[in-house]
């Protein structure tokens, strides 16, 4: 006659002991950890760092013309807001580079992105400020963010075509793509058109 | 400059000490000797609301760039099938399914703390107890501890098995079903109550490991292996726990490769066997996207121990379960983005799919031996963004024993 356990229903015995003991190291390792926030640098921490041998940065307000208005909608597929605030890192006269700080979506929210430049407007760096989605973090990956410095307003960002995406991570690739070639137009318009600009 | 991210770990604990040399160390953002800032006046009351505070529903400013969206957020996947199916020797049958729509809740606590649901619901209508199903697939806290090196995770969980079960928004798979591999051999999706780590230690090396519930033996099958012995944590019975490991290597952008392993005590789960039952599961897997090639590929190797118990049959009720001891399937997927090289944005793949499976693999008594199949898949995903796929496709499923069928599916998919 088969035999039939009657059953606990729980952990017990052996098992009962494995699940002790893989919760207390996790516990453990959890209370001697520190916990990190969402937001991996802010901008005034990003500003001091990567202009640190310039005597200031200051700000200009850029109101996209038309057709610069056409081109981002063009390369990111939404229509760009009123006005952005472009960041210049001077030393006396001379102008050291530019940042951008925006934000784009990748699946469910916004990531934050600021995307840093020379003074000829080539991408020195981007940088993923704050990051809120579940999966697709792996853009923050330094090799991934490589792939962007040197370009420019006459690049290709595509993700897919002219910029790798991460396996797993596909809508956030996107995302920082159309916020480094937003950033790249509207700092190309600084550089190029300062009868766009509205001074403060 | 490129900063090394994360930029603001501070590696003091226990975990770093033994991760040592893996974790990326702090970057140093000093500005005791930076540039004089002159800020416009709303960046300072975007800073105010960032770093170790919850994220505020304030509302973005269109001057001072990032500003901080709902701590709670909203999202969702879906897919609309129609399928002909065309047995030989049958009659064509037709039918339109809102396979599932599934709802995504996520909320940003603060302090490295997020929680993460997905709601389904599948065939559109549950009435009377007729109809579809509504299921929760994912419900879990995570707990950012080393930034992308260490979280812990513990909740209801995807089971880190095979490419599928983890990722399966409809735009993200060719051809308008899921792999029958993915179904009958890998049983997704298949979510257990857990507790585990994930992370990310070194660049584009990433883990999941979770100490999970097990499977229920009395309900495997011989035609969908270990399917049925899914618990989905509903007063999921939990003397047999069981171990779900997944690391995955992405050795350049686009590529990955993972090897995945599953071990757990089924027979503990059920009143109807006195066996442990123990499954044992390993997956290899790939995929790349790279210059237009999308390539996807996957094997799973599943063994059953402790059958003969589950067959065994001293009361002339019948076996308490006939599945197959060794339970083995794979398929390899191309497809080219012929769009690729122009400026549309949009993205048309004609793919090809062959599968092989078998449920009951190496099975010497014909009782207890069932047919190994073959499927050819081919068609093509049109994708005029990322998050939709309008999809077409033709079916060829060629079983060793029984009668072919042919089928011919058309379909949308979305996530958002």
């Amino acid at each position: 006659m088969k035999t039939v356990f009657m059953k606990h229903r729980g952990p017990r015995g052996t098992h009962g002991l494995v699940y002790g003991l893989f919760v207390s190291a996790l516990l453990t390792a959890s209370v001697a950890s520190v916990a990190r926030a969402e937001t991996f640098f802010t901008l005034r921490e990003l500003l001091g760092s990567h202009f640190h041998d310039s005597t200031q940065v200051g700000y200009e307000r850029v109101h996209p013309a038309a057709d610069v208005r056409a081109a981002i909608q063009r390369r990111t597929g939404s229509a760009p807001k009123d006005e952005y605030v472009v960041y210049v890192a001077r030393s006396g006269e001379h102008v050291d580079g530019y940042a951008l700080f925006d934000q784009e979506r990748g699946q469910h929210e916004l990531i934050d992105i600021a995307t840093f430049f020379d003074a000829q407007g080539q991408v020195t760096d981007v940088e993923v400020m704050t990051y809120r989605e579940a999966y697709g973090e792996a853009i923050r990956s330094t090799r991934f963010r490589q792939q962007f410095v040197g370009r420019d307003a006459s690049s290709g960002f595509a993700a897919g075509r002219d910029v790798d995406i991460i396996s797993g991570a596909t809508l956030s690739s996107g995302a920082m793509a159309r916020a480094v070639a937003r950033a790249a137009l509207l700092v190309d318009v600084a550089r190029h058109q300062p009868d766009t600009l509205a001074h403060r | 400059m490129l900063l090394r991210p994360p930029a603001r770990i501070l590696p003091l604990s226990a975990v770093a000490l033994l991760l040592g040399g893996l974790v990326p160390t702090s970057t140093v953002l000093a500005q005791d000797h930076g540039p004089t800032l002159d800020l416009p006046p709303e960046a300072s009351t975007a800073e105010a609301s960032s770093a170790e505070t919850p994220p505020s529903t304030e509302t973005p400013n269109a001057a001072t760039g990032p500003s901080t969206p709902s701590a709670t957020s909203v999202g969702g996947y879906g897919e609309l099938h129609f399928n002909a199916f065309m047995p030989d020797g049958g009659d064509t049958t037709t039918e339109i399914d809102l396979h599932r729509v599934v709802f995504f809740f996520g909320h940003e606590f603060g302090h490295g703390f997020r929680f993460y649901s997905e709601l389904e619901v599948e065939h559109a209508f549950i009435e009377h107890g007729e109809g579809g199903e509504v299921k929760l697939e994912q419900a879990y806290i995570q707990w950012d501890m080393l930034d992308r090196a260490l979280s812990l995770r513990a909740g209801m969980v995807l089971v880190p098995f095979g490419l599928t079960n983890r990722v399966h928004e409809p735009p993200s798979f060719h051809g308008v079903e899921r792999p029958s591999v993915d179904s009958l051999i890998i049983p997704t999706t298949w979510s257990e109550g857990g507790i585990g780590l994930v992370g990310e230690p070194v660049e584009g090396l990433r883990y999941e490991a979770y100490l999970m519930g097990g499977l229920n033996a009395e309900h495997f099958t011989q035609g969908k292996g270990i399917r049925g012995g899914r618990q989905s944590v509903s007063h999921a019975v939990t003397d047999g726990p069981a171990l779900a490991a997944r690391v995955s290597l992405e050795p350049t952008l686009g590529v990955e490769l993972g090897l995945s392993g599953y071990f757990g005590l089924t027979g503990p789960n059920t009143d109807a066997v006195s066996a442990s039952v123990p499954v044992s599961a390993v997956a290899l897997d790939g995929r790349a996207t790279r210059a237009g090639l999308e390539a996807r590929a996957e094997l799973a190797y599943i063994h059953v121990g402790d059958t003969e118990a589950l067959r065994a049959d001293p009361m002339g009720t019948g076996p308490v379960s006939d599945v197959g001891s060794d339970i083995f399937g794979g398929y390899l997927e191309l497809g080219y983005d012929v769009l690729h090289t122009m400026e549309t944005g949009h993205a048309l793949v004609p793919f090809v799919r062959a599968e092989w499976y078998d449920t009951t693999l190496s099975e010497d008594d014909p009782t207890f031996n069932g047919p190994s199949v073959f499927e050819l898949t081919m068609g093509a995903d049109y994708r005029p963004i990322p998050q939709i796929a309008f999809k077409v496709d033709v079916q060829l499923e060629r079983p060793s024993d029984g009668n072919d069928e042919n089928v011919v599916d058309l379909g949308i998919g979305w996530m958002f």
